[in-house]
C-alpha cells in the first residue's frame, strides 16, 4: 500500500479531468478555489495549529438540485505537500446554500516513494455574487484527513481540520 | 475551444506547481531510549532524560525536506543537555514563515539561551531571521549553506559557526569561501576540538570543513538531486557535525 507511482497517479487524474472536460453535459462549470485549513485535532489531541493551503480545480456538474464535483486539489499539510483526486455531492438549499459531502484520495507528495492519502470532508457553501456567467462564494469544511504509512517516519500521520474559503466557478 | 484552453492552462499551472513540491522522505528512524522526543504541529522536540540544561537550539530544516530527516543528527546534540527544536514549515519551506521560530522559543521560558541554525535553504532563513531579530540568539550555525548579501551579518555582534561539506555541490566549497564577507570576521579549524582551546576576540564565524562529507548528510533522506557523493559515511559525517555544534555552543560564551 505504501509505494506509489506519483506520476501515474497525476496522470490519471488529469486523464479523468480532461475527459470529464470533453463530454458535454447541461450545466457543467469549472470550480476554481483556495482555501486555508484550520487544524482541530492531530492524532487523538484536540489542539489550534497550521493546517495548510490548497488549491483545487473541480468540474461541477449540476443537476437540478444536486451538484456532482469531480477534480484535484494540491495542498500543504503536516507530512508535506498532497495531490488528490476528489469526488462529491452537493445539495442546493435556497439560492445561495449548498450543502455536500466530498472524499479524496492522492498521494503525499515524495522524491523516493509517495505516500497513499484518503480523506472525508463535509461542506457547506454559500454564494456571494451569482450571475448568469460567474458564481463566487465562501465555503467551510470539516475534513479528516489520514497518511497511514506516514507513521513509519513521524508521529502525526492523520488530521482533522476546517478548511475555510473562496470559490469562484464559470 | 475555450473550456479546453482553460483545461490546459488551470493543469499546467497544477503540474508546475507539482514539479516543486515533492518533499526528500527520511529513513525510518528510532529514537534512542534517553531521549524524551515530543513532536506537535508546530515542532520536534528532542531533550536529554539524563541531563538538562538552559540552552536551546532551533534547527530550521532545508527547503523540501521532511523535518523528520534530522532526528538522528539532532538526537546526538539532544544527549548533551541540549533542549533541541526542529521547527515544521508548511510545504517544508521554511522561507513560507518567518515567525515561527520565534514564536517558538517563546514557549520555552525556561530556556535562557537559544540558538539558531538551518541547514541548506533553512540556513538561509535562520540567516533573515537573525538580521531582523539580532539580540534573540546567542549565536547562528549554518550547515552546508553559505551568508547571503540580502541579510549581511558582518556587522553583527554574535558569534557564527559554519559546517561545510568537501563534496557538497549545492553550497560548494568555493561558494562557502565567496560569501564569508557577510558572517563575522573567520577563522578555519581542522577539528571540533579546536575550539576548546581556541584564542579569539568575538564576533567571529568559525568554519568547519568536513572532508568527505556532502549536503545530503547533513540530514538523513538519501541522495539529492545534483548533490556530490559522500566519501564517509552518514553516521560519521553526523558525528562530526554534532561535535561541532556541542563544541560551539559550549565555548561560545568565552571565545
Amino acid at each position: 500500500m505504501k509505494v506509489f507511482n506519483s506520476k501515474l497517479l497525476i496522470l490519471t487524474g488529469l486523464t479523468i479531468f480532461l475527459l470529464f472536460g470533453a463530454v458535454k453535459l447541461n450545466a457543467q462549470h469549472i470550480q476554481i478555489s483556495a482555501n486555508y485549513a484550520q487544524g482541530l485535532r492531530y492524532n487523538n489531541n484536540w489542539d489550534l495549529f497550521n493546517g495548510g493551503a490548497e488549491l483545487s480545480a473541480d468540474y461541477i456538474f449540476d443537476s437540478n438540485d444536486l451538484l456532482f464535483n469531480s477534480g484535484l486539489d494540491l495542498r500543504t499539510v503536516q507530512w508535506g505537500s498532497q495531490l488528490s483526486i476528489s469526488l462529491g455531492i452537493a445539495k442546493r438549499i435556497g439560492d445561495r446554500f449548498e450543502l455536500g459531502a466530498e472524499i479524496q484520495n492522492g498521494l503525499a507528495l515524495f522524491y523516493q516513494c509517495s505516500l497513499y492519502v484518503l480523506g472525508v470532508s463535509i461542506k457547506g457553501s454559500y454564494s456571494l455574487l451569482k450571475t448568469e456567467k460567474i458564481n463566487m462564494g465562501i465555503s467551510l469544511e470539516a475534513r479528516y484527513s489520514n497518511c497511514p504509512a506516514y507513521k513509519a517516519y513521524g508521529q502525526i500521520y492523520h488530521v482533522t481540520e476546517l478548511p475555510i474559503g473562496l470559490y469562484i466557478r464559470f | 475551444m475555450k473550456a479546453l484552453k482553460r483545461i490546459v492552462f488551470y493543469s499546467s499551472l497544477i503540474i508546475m506547481f507539482l514539479s516543486y513540491s515533492c518533499s526528500y522522505l527520511p529513513s525510518e528512524n528510532d529514537v534512542p531510549l534517553d531521549i524524551a522526543y515530543e513532536e506537535i504541529p508546530e515542532y520536534i522536540k528532542l531533550t536529554s532524560l539524563d541531563s538538562v540544561t538552559n540552552t536551546g537550539l532551533v534547527l530550521l530544516p532545508g527547503g523540501f525536506v521532511d523535518v523528520h530527516a534530522y532526528v538522528s543528527l539532532m538526537e546526538i546534540v539532544a544527549q548533551e543537555g541540549i533542549c533541541v527544536i526542529i521547527a515544521k514549515f508548511s510545504a517544508n519551506l521554511a522561507l513560507l514563515e518567518l515567525s515561527k521560530p520565534l514564536s517558538i522559543i517563546e514557549k520555552f521560558p525556561d530556556i535562557d539561551e537559544w540558538y539558531i541554525s538551518g541547514h541548506s535553504l533553512g540556513g538561509i532563513t535562520a540567516q533573515s531571521i537573525v538580521s531582523s531579530n539580532p539580540d534573540e540568539f546567542n549565536g547562528l550555525i549554518f550547515l552546508g549553506v553559505y551568508p547571503t548579501e540580502s541579510y549581511d551579518l558582518s556587522g553583527w555582534n554574535k558569534n557564527v559557526l559554519s559546517i561545510y561539506a568537501e563534496n557538497d555541490m549545492l553550497s560548494t566549497v568555493e561558494e562557502i569561501e565567496d560569501n564569508k564577507q557577510f558572517a563575522p570576521p573567520e577563522i578555519y579549524i581542522g577539528q571540533p576540538d579546536d575550539m576548546d582551546t581556541l584564542q579569539v576576540d568575538s564576533p567571529v564565524t568559525i568554519y568547519y570543513l568536513i572532508q568527505g562529507g556532502n549536503h545530503a548528510q547533513f540530514g538523513d533522506y538519501g541522495s539529492q538531486e545534483g548533490d556530490g557523493i559522500a566519501t564517509i559515511s552518514r553516521d560519521f559525517q553526523h558525528d562530526q557535525v554534532s561535535s561541532a555544534i556541542i563544541k560551539f555552543m559550549r565555548n561560545n560564551e568565552s571565545f
